[in-house]
């Protein structure tokens, strides 16, 4: 009786925790995707610590629950989606795993094989039959007690990673960046450029030229340049306008970015799609760095339903009101970089072609749960 | 309950803001102790929105498909509020329902919510008064109206005020004004107004309203500002949209001058204006974001635009502030629900909000629109910049333009709504009609049953043509809200050829040159003071009188003296001699009428009356100020040398005069003694003076 009671009371209490969130991330309250990202990690983490279940396939539907909830609050904020869909894979995973070595027919395959080539296999083929396995199996004695700690040490493992993402890529700046190199940065947002470009300040000389991405990142620009410039970088910001007449003298073009998609094509920050083709025009390579956090299971077949509109009042004065009363004002955040225009990924796996970019997709999700 | 709930929501909030280190995103818990309260003033006292109001309050009036109260909640939830108090006035089990049912009052909103009934009041000062009385406010508090939306990130306007305040206890309110160029759409035009603001300090020295239909061509400042604050700037470019910081001392003081209704027009006009409460009032001026109010259709209009338009941003209909909304943002600002029914051949152009369940049929163009929830719209209706809510059927061939179309209301085929049309709930149109654009129909009846009009809705129609009552009454302050508040008015160009608006812009075209900048000390002439000055002699001795003929309360008596000395703006001086006419008129009334000897009658009317001095005597100087004047007062009366003696003898027992201010007027003040008469009335006095020193010598030797 009591235990019941306290068990109501702290679903409640989870709820409130859940609507919380969602109004935060409505509020832009949370915002960014790697603040996104952690946040729905943790609450993911309490979630799953409170919930109750019998078959794994209970646990599965809640956070796909769950995850339509968080996910229609703020559709354009593709990294809440994409840790659901990690969490997803990663109890699919537990319970296969306790199911392949608890009944011995499911192991025939699968521990020899490497995990990504398992993903693969359970797809095309013996997908739909683990699938009723695992119903079947429910019977599968005590498996969530098993599981629980598991899982939950899984997305302990998730946020670790989160936490740690910059540092992985930032290590990887030493083979990206020559001595005396000039390189280009138009998203000055980004957290994971500054890491990538502070920490290899360490090991080289190089110069930065900031793109000011008016409007919304102004503020952003000059924060971001006076950091390099502390660190001993030798650092220039320029206007948007000047991209093209000095891509010629620029080495490479570093991009922090907003989202990935599957097929290697970027949402980051507006302005950034121009400045990709004018170094495709001058032939400088062009990469982009990402935490896997960011890679979402998504293509972009409607381009216009992943950008977020910001507000117009970055754009023009609101005090002007003869403006104001007359002319249509829109302000995307972001823009979509197709993958013919970026050369590389570095993500804290390492680097990629964009075109390998649903491998990484095919290998962190499972394809039943793109739809959530 | 209430308390424990929020609690629980402030925690999880700070821990969530932990987690993602942001700056903002929990911040109440960088000042946890200092909870910030909130009250939301849901009634508007005003009939502009008539008669949609007869029917809903205002602050639940739909705009762009979700309530206005919403949007005041949000902003209150962005500003980090963590207790709300709604007064609710009008219609307030619609508005206590209405918050119940909402997902405020659930154990995840970001503050607690309570609604507290005032049912007689009638103005924001009654509402303040209330407040005061039932002792609701602990400590400084964000005064809002219901029907605001900003997206003003709070915490610097919040610091900027407490900084204030720990300087200087009498800085007691902070408003938070958005700068807008004068003709912007989102100002109403009703209520404009000036602001004089010192440069550095932003402390706003002078407030005053523009009437825009009295040709104000000068307003007049105290020359006394211009010693005080070395930069002024005279500003008409704000967006005032009544957001205001407040301390305690704010309802406290409405209550202590019962004749402040209006926030601005009556409090701060009268703070500023009144030198002697000391108070001072800043102003915070928003560069960057938005803040706006629905006061009138005008501004209902540029509001729903702003937020359409993403001014908002982030509170903008695809952030889908009610639970069950679904709005999507589609290119060239369109916002679709699901579950919407649209012919392939009807056109929605930009800048158009459509709710769920709406159909929309062939042939149909619909610009700049909000149409709300299970809305049937025919063939080949033309709707242009209108505001239609949930449930409206329009028939085929219909036009509407530039007009509010409520709920549940259906417009008949081929039907014409004029720009500045108000069609209200449930009203029928009839096929064929043309509905004027200074129409408001309704059919919400009054006291008395009317007849349809026919005229007006058709044959088939329902409704009635909507008249205000306070039409006949105010006409010309009607017609100046009306002509401005009009939902129309935003619409037609400003250089409209229309009379009685570019009269108004010819008028505040004269105010533009903006930031003109005073320093030097202008002559304005004073005028009238000494007039000013003998009516207050005359009502606060009839106040007085009044009150020691009625025998009222002791409080109440000081209270409406101090009322009228701030009305009037006396002095104290002026206020001791008005009272001290009308007591020594009642003791030699006593007198003269044989009901009392002198002594008696003093006493009597002293001891009951003396301690309303208390609050007018302060120091030495009032003292012999205030012996003078009942001295001069003596000599007018029968038997004046006596009332003399026992009034001193009398308010030298009750402590209000001590011994040393009478020894100095005695001996020393040169006017004591300057005409005869003053002498004469003063001849019983030396005895009591001998009495006083011995009695000093005798308790000295003891």
């Amino acid at each position: 009786m009591l235990a019941a009671g306290a068990h109501i009371s702290k679903e409640k209490d989870l709820n409130a925790h859940i609507e919380a969130f969602v109004a935060q991330i409505k509020r832009r309250q949370i915002q960014g995707s790697y603040n996104v990202a952690l946040a729905t990690s943790q609450l993911l983490l309490r979630v799953v610590s409170a919930a109750r279940w019998t078959q794994i396939d209970q646990l599965v539907t809640q956070i796909k629950v769950l995850g339509k909830r968080l996910q229609s609050a703020q559709p354009r904020e593709l990294a809440c989606g994409n840790i659901i869909r990690r969490v997803l894979a990663l109890i699919r995973e537990e319970s296969e795993d306790t199911n392949d070595s608890e009944s011995g027919d499911g192991a025939i395959n699968s521990p020899l094989i490497t995990s990504m080539f398992s993903l693969l296999s359970t797809n095309d083929e013996c997908g739909p039959n683990r699938q009723s396995q695992s119903l079947s199996d429910g019977t599968g004695r005590s498996i969530k007690k098993d599981l629980k700690p598991y899982i939950i040490e899984g997305i302990q493992e998730l946020i670790d990673e989160l936490k740690s993402i910059d540092e992985s890529i930032a290590s990887m700046g030493v083979e990206m960046i020559h001595e005396n190199e000039t390189i280009l940065t138009p998203t000055p947002n980004s957290r994971t450029v500054l890491k990538f470009l502070l920490r290899t300040a360490q090991k080289r000389k190089f110069t930065v030229l900031v793109v000011e991405v008016f409007p919304n990142d102004v503020e952003k620009t000059h924060e971001f340049a006076l950091k390099l410039a502390e660190a001993g970088i030798e650092t220039t910001v320029i206007t948007d306008a000047m991209v093209y007449s000095i891509m010629g003298r620029v080495g490479k073009v570093i991009l922090g970015t907003h989202a990935v998609l599957a097929n290697g094509g970027l949402l980051a920050s507006a302005g950034a799609a121009m400045i990709c083709q004018c170094a495709n025009v001058h032939r400088t390579p062009v990469v982009v760095c990402t935490g896997l956090y960011k890679l979402s299971p998504m293509y972009p077949f409607d381009i216009e339903s992943l950008i977020e509109v910001g507000d117009t009042g970055k754009v023009l004065e609101f005090e002007d009101g003869s403006l104001v009363d007359k002319v249509n004002v829109v302000n995307p955040l972001y823009d979509y970089v197709p993958p013919e225009s970026v050369d590389l990924c570095i993500t804290n796996m390492g680097g990629y072609s964009p075109n390998f970019m649903y491998r990484l997709v095919l290998d962190h999700y499972r394809q039943e749960d793109t739809t959530l | 309950m209430g308390p424990k709930k929020g609690g629980q929501a402030g925690g999880n909030k700070a821990k969530v803001g932990k987690q993602t280190a942001q700056q903002n995103a929990a911040p109440e818990e960088t000042d946890q102790d200092e909870r910030l309260q909130a009250i939301v003033l849901s009634d508007s006292y005003q009939t502009r929105f008539q008669p949609l109001t007869l029917e809903t309050p205002r602050c639940l009036l739909p705009l762009c498909n979700t309530p206005l109260l919403e949007y005041t909640f949000e902003f209150l939830a962005l500003a980090g509020v963590s207790e709300v108090i709604v007064v609710c006035c009008a219609h307030a089990d619609q508005i206590q329902e209405y918050i119940a049912n909402s997902r405020w009052s659930n154990p995840s909103s970001p503050f607690t919510i309570e609604t507290v009934l005032s049912p007689e009041s009638v103005s924001v000062g009654d509402a303040m008064r209330d407040l005061d009385a039932k002792g609701l406010i602990t400590s400084d508090f964000l005064l809002v109206s219901g029907d605001i939306v900003c997206n003003v990130p709070f915490d610097k306007v919040l610091a900027d005020h407490r900084q204030r305040r720990a300087k200087d206890k009498n800085a007691i309110m902070t408003m938070v004004l958005r700068e807008a160029s004068p003709f912007h759409r989102t100002r109403a035009r009703a209520e404009s107004a000036i602001f004089v603001l010192d440069e550095q300090t932003n402390q706003c020295v002078h407030y005053e309203e523009i009437k825009t239909r009295k040709h104000m061509k000068q307003i007049s400042l105290d020359p006394e500002i211009f010693n005080k604050h070395t930069d002024l700037a005279i500003r008409n470019d704000f967006i005032d949209c009544h957001i205001d910081i407040c301390s305690p001392d704010v309802p406290a003081l409405f209550t202590e001058n019962f004749d402040y209704n209006h926030i601005r027009k009556d409090f701060v006009h009268g703070i500023l204006t009144s030198d002697l409460l000391g108070k001072t009032i800043f102003a915070h001026i928003v560069t960057d974001n938005y803040a706006a109010r629905v006061r009138s259709l005008q501004t209902y209009d540029a509001v729903s635009k702003d937020v359409i338009s993403r001014w908002t941003y982030p509170i903008t209909p695809d952030s889908n502030l009610l639970a069950d909304q679904t709005f999507q943002y589609q290119r060239g600002h369109i916002y679709k629900e699901d579950g919407i029914v649209l012919a392939r051949s009807c056109r929605i152009n930009s800048c158009t909000v459509v709710g769920a369940g709406t159909a929309v049929d062939d042939g149909t163009v619909i610009t700049g629109s909000v149409i709300g929830r299970r809305c049937k719209i025919g063939k080949n209706v033309s709707i242009r910049s209108a505001y239609i809510w949930d449930d409206v059927t329009i028939e085929d061939d219909a036009i509407i333009e530039s007009a509010i179309i409520a709920n549940g209301a259906v417009i008949g085929a081929s039907s014409h709504v004029a720009p500045g049309a108000i069609v209200s709930y449930n009203v029928k149109i009839d096929t064929n009609i043309i509905v004027d654009g200074n129409k408001r129909l309704t059919k919400y009846l009054g006291e008395e049953d009317k007849k349809l009009d026919t005229d007006a809705v058709g044959e088939d129609g329902d409704g009635y043509v909507y008249e205000d009552a306070s039409e006949a009454e105010e006409d010309d302050d009607y017609e100046e809200i009306v002509n401005s508040s009009g939902l129309v008015y935003n619409m037609a160009s400003l250089n409209a050829s229309d009379t009685s608006f570019s009269t108004v812009s010819a008028d505040q075209a004269h105010r533009k040159s903006r930031r003109r900048r005073v320093s030097t000390a202008s002559n304005n002439t004073i005028a009238s003071e000494d007039s000013d000055e003998e009516s207050f002699l005359r009502e606060a001795q009839a106040s007085v009188e009044r009150a020691v003929a009625e025998n009222h309360d002791l409080d109440i008596a000081a209270l409406e003296l101090s009322t009228l000395r701030m009305a009037k703006n006396a002095q104290f001086h002026e206020v001791r001699a008005a009272t001290i006419a009308a007591l020594i008129g009642r003791i030699s009334h006593l007198i003269n009428s044989n009901t009392l000897k002198a002594r008696a009658a003093v006493e009597s009317v002293l001891n009951r009356w003396g301690p309303l001095f208390r609050r007018q005597v302060f120091d030495q100087a009032d003292q012999i100020d205030f012996l003078l004047l009942i001295q001069r007062d003596c000599t007018r009366r029968m038997q004046g040398s006596s009332i003399l003696l026992h009034a001193i003898n009398c308010l030298y027992d009750q402590d209000i005069l001590e011994e040393e201010a009478i020894l100095t007027w005695w001996y020393q003040d040169p006017q004591r003694k300057e005409d005869a008469d003053m002498v004469k009335v003063g001849e019983l006095v030396p005895r009591w003076l001998d009495w006083l020193t011995t009695a000093e010598e005798e308790s000295d030797s003891e």
